[in-house]
């Protein structure tokens, strides 16, 4: 039997990866929730980043989540090209419904491949002067290296949710998922706006890649992995609620590294899944929603 | 006094804060011309879409032909709801637009009256003839005017051969002499047995084709009668110029 | 008319079955089964894949997860020693497509791009419990003992392939009839306005579940016979995201939504594939491949059976 300890340490330590979970769970809803775009590539997008990090720190020593966070205006407007771009090509093409998919399905493929083709297939990892380290507090031993990018993302989740619900500009962000036509009617450019959310999203990609080099050695298939968590995360918590998105992704970090420590680790994984259907089936619209 | 073909029992729907109806109660005879009309909002649309399925209630019973249907409302079983007999226009016409104007008819007549493909095209062209599409029957939507459309909209939801038929706003955008036209063949459907309910913003329609007429405004009936007396009803007047 | 139309296409059906069904008795060329049946594999799986996508607009992203757990199934009937043919493949056909039904009726309420999404995580989920069950094979791979081939055939290969045929041209003659039929009017006015086909009287969950159905029954029909040609499983290939891509490019290239499509595309990808896998690595083939759909879908989304109806059109209104 598991000491209770251990399972505690498993529980607090499932809260931590909770808060990396959130953060690449967050920008895919925001594209689903907000934009009604499904971006499978988003995974592929926080590899490439992790693998700045990772040139990064080798050319210049620069901390991964320090690196993640200087890529993250370059993905800004790398989203925001790409937003145009598919908005033009796909979202006006009514007649061949799913097209966009595919074509963001390609778009993983060609990133995962070229990854590959750039660092091979070996891990790399980064180690800051943090890797190694872990906080001890009574029994429960918290490493470092996952303790920072949940507080950082703690921090990014509220900075969203009050950009997104009382700056003006994240209020007109948010019609536009609602309701295009009504928003430029009051002015404000419905492609500009969309591409601007879709560019936030690829932001938090970016700074999603920098917290996960930090916290684990990368390969190019490293990504995969987060699909089925972040499907997961926006079922319950409901796709394009901030907070909601948040606490499933803590939940879920929970309940995968209790499941890990008891079953091992693909067990979370699929426990998860399987959650996210069943709540499909329950509440399709969330557990979480207000 | 016989059954209403319809009744619906205090019916609320709320989209959030917005309550778009609210403990609305209406009784439909058969072979009734039911005119159901009011201002923008008032939750005329609304009503069509939870009778059809379309949407669920919050509260309220849907009864139909003596059925309670309020389940298969609430779980938005449409194609159920349709099987029963009753169908609708769409305010701005749906037509399928990767099918041919034959196509979009036969669709109704395979899945609601469950017909064989190789009986389908006969019925489909008389219902086309039904409403002067015949000619466009093996044209594409994109290439009909709007008139086309309505009348495309109108021989769909023919195809269902519904015992009660629900028309949202079929008058919108068309000439006085195009609105004859259609209410010229409501009429003798109507005297075949068909239940009309008919939501509508052109006032001479209205009180020309219908028996009745219940006046909905924020989600609320606000008075019902014949047109006449509608059309004299201050608070009718009040609703609409929005004193 | 339409009589003719179908006595004609089955008549041609039978008539290419039996012709395979005699050919490795004359031609006894190894390396063409051999590459054929691979090539036909990708054919049957972009008409699966056309059905659900090109008819339903559902994608499913999860084409390896589906054939092979197909696979494995198949597979791990044959190392507990139930050695019938028919009874792998039965089981192979059962698992995927509970699997699909799972999976659809789960997210056939909400928009389609849930299942997308899913079906893309099933690939990874499902690779990585395989690896860690030792039963399967594990990293390590599972191994199948090369069964011995009906009569007249010399090689079990010759079989898979005769049955490769008869399964695209089944597959083929599907996709005909869910065009032609009811259930092909159905589908495309789901396509077009699912809420007005509802008030129609069109069951719409029902119809989707119907092709996932048949769908992913083709996938596990031909996913169940890979063991038998390859006679070795390991989740990185069997399961893998290069079997999806590939069977996604193949259909938009031969043209989405045509019941031509899938052979043409299928045909075209596959036989590439086959010659130009052994000269360069599976990683730069996926690239390829991954360029070429995002390429496809970008510019020429209909893919060659598109230009070539609207050339037909073209010709129709000089006429």
């Amino acid at each position: 039997m598991i000491p209770a300890e251990m399972l505690l340490n498993a529980f607090v330590l499932g809260i931590l990866v909770g808060g990396l979970y959130a953060i690449i769970s967050l920008g895919i809803s925001m594209g689903i929730g907000l934009l009604n775009i499904s971006n499978l590539a988003h995974v592929g997008f926080m590899l490439l980043a992790s693998y700045g990090a990772y040139t990064l720190n080798a050319e210049m020593n620069l901390d991964p989540i320090v690196a993640g966070a200087m890529l993250s205006p370059f993905f800004f407007i790398l989203g925001y090209a790409l937003y145009v771009m598919y908005y033009k090509v796909f979202e006006r093409r009514i007649e061949l419904p799913g097209t966009g998919l595919v074509f963001l399905f390609g778009l993983l493929v060609i990133l995962e491949m070229v990854m590959y083709a750039l660092f091979g297939i070996t891990e790399r990892g980064i180690y800051t002067y943090y890797s190694m380290q872990t906080i001890t507090i009574g029994f429960l031993r918290l490493p470092l290296r996952i303790l920072y990018p949940f507080i950082l993302c703690f921090g990014l989740v509220i900075a969203i949710y009050f950009f997104l619900t009382r700056t003006r500009l994240g209020i007109a962000l948010r019609g536009v998922g609602l309701d295009e036509h009504v928003i430029a009617c009051v002015g404000c450019d419905p492609l500009r706006a969309k591409s601007i959310i879709f560019g936030l999203s690829l932001a938090t990609a970016s700074l999603a890649g920098g917290f996960l080099i930090a916290a684990q050695p990368i390969s190019p298939y490293s990504g995969r992995q987060f699909i089925g968590i972040a499907f997961a995360v926006g079922v319950i918590g409901g796709m394009g609620n901030i907070f909601g998105t948040f606490l499933a992704a803590l939940l879920l970090g929970v309940l995968g590294n209790l499941v890990t420590a008891l079953y091992g680790s693909i067990w979370g994984a699929a426990i998860s899944f399987m959650i996210a259907l069943l709540v499909l089936l329950i509440r399709p619209k969330g557990l979480l929603r207000r | 006094m016989t059954k209403p073909i319809l009744e619906i029992q205090n019916l609320t729907k709320k989209f959030g804060g917005l309550r778009a109806l609210a403990d609305v109660s209406l009784s439909v005879d058969y072979n009734e011309r039911l005119g159901l009309i009011g201002p923008n909002g008032s939750g005329k649309t609304t009503l069509i879409n939870i009778i059809t399925g379309v949407l669920d209630c919050d509260e309220g019973r849907i009864i139909f032909d003596g059925r309670d249907i309020t389940k298969l409302v609430n779980r938005k079983h449409a194609h159920r709801i349709a099987r029963l007999g009753i169908s609708r226009t769409f305010q701005i016409p749906r037509p399928f637009k990767s099918m041919t104007v034959l196509d979009n008819v036969t669709v109704p007549l395979l899945f609601s009256k469950r017909y064989a493909m190789q009986n389908c095209e006969e019925t489909a062209l008389n219902i086309l003839r039904m409403v002067n599409l015949e000619p466009h029957a093996h044209s594409f939507p994109s290439k009909l005017t709007q008139i086309e459309l309505r009348k495309l909209e109108l021989a769909r939801a023919l195809a269902v051969k519904p015992r009660l038929l629900l028309l949202d706003e079929v008058g919108a955008g068309l000439t006085m002499d195009e609105i004859s036209e259609l209410l010229t063949l409501l009429k003798k459907l109507n005297e075949e047995g068909l239940t009309i309910i008919m939501v509508e913003h052109v006032m001479k329609a209205v009180f020309s084709f219908c028996e009745r007429v219940v006046v909905l405004c924020n989600g609320a009936e606000i008075a019902c009668g014949k047109p006449g007396e509608i059309s004299s009803n201050e608070e009718v007047v009040r609703s609409y110029l929005g004193g | 008319m339409r009589h003719k139309k179908i006595l004609f296409l089955i008549f041609v059906v039978c008539l290419i079955e039996t012709v395979a069904a005699f050919l490795p008795t004359v031609f006894k060329e190894w390396y063409f089964y051999y590459a054929a049946y691979r090539v036909l594999y990708f054919v049957i799986l972009a008409y699966a894949w056309n059905m659900l996508g090109g008819y339903c607009g559902f994608m499913n992203f999860g084409v390896g997860a589906f054939a092979g757990v197909s696979a494995y199934a198949s597979a791990y009937l044959l190392k507990i020693g139930v050695s019938d043919f028919l009874t792998t493949l039965l089981f192979g056909v059962i698992v995927s497509t509970l699997l699909g039904f799972v999976l659809a009726f789960c997210t056939v309420r909400v928009t389609g791009s849930y299942f997308s999404i899913a079906s893309l995580a099933l690939t990874f989920i499902l690779q990585a419990i395989i690896l860690s069950q030792p039963e399967l094979g594990g990293g390590g791979g599972l191994y199948i003992p090369e069964p011995a081939p009906p009569a007249p055939y010399t090689d079990f290969r010759e079989f898979l392939f005769v049955l490769a045929v008869g399964t695209a041209l089944v597959a083929l003659l599907t996709s005909w009839k869910m065009e032609t039929a009811w259930i092909g009017k159905g589908l495309l006015s789901i396509k077009d306005d699912e809420i007005a086909a509802g008030t129609l009287g069109v069951d719409v969950v029902k119809l989707k579940l119907l092709v996932v159905l048949i769908s992913s029954a083709f996938m596990g029909f031909i996913g169940a016979t890979l063991p038998y040609y390859v006679l070795y499983l390991e989740p990185y290939s069997t399961m893998s995201i290069e079997v999806t891509v590939t069977t996604v490019a193949s259909v938009y290239l031969g043209g989405i939504g045509n019941f031509l499509g899938p052979l043409i595309g299928g045909g075209i990808l596959g036989t590439i594939m086959q010659t130009v896998t052994v000269t360069i690595s599976s990683e730069l083939n996926m690239l390829v491949v991954g360029i070429l759909l995002v390429v496809l879908i970008t510019s020429a989304p209909t893919g060659i059976m598109g230009i070539v109806k609207r050339m037909q059109g073209v010709r129709q209104s000089n006429d």
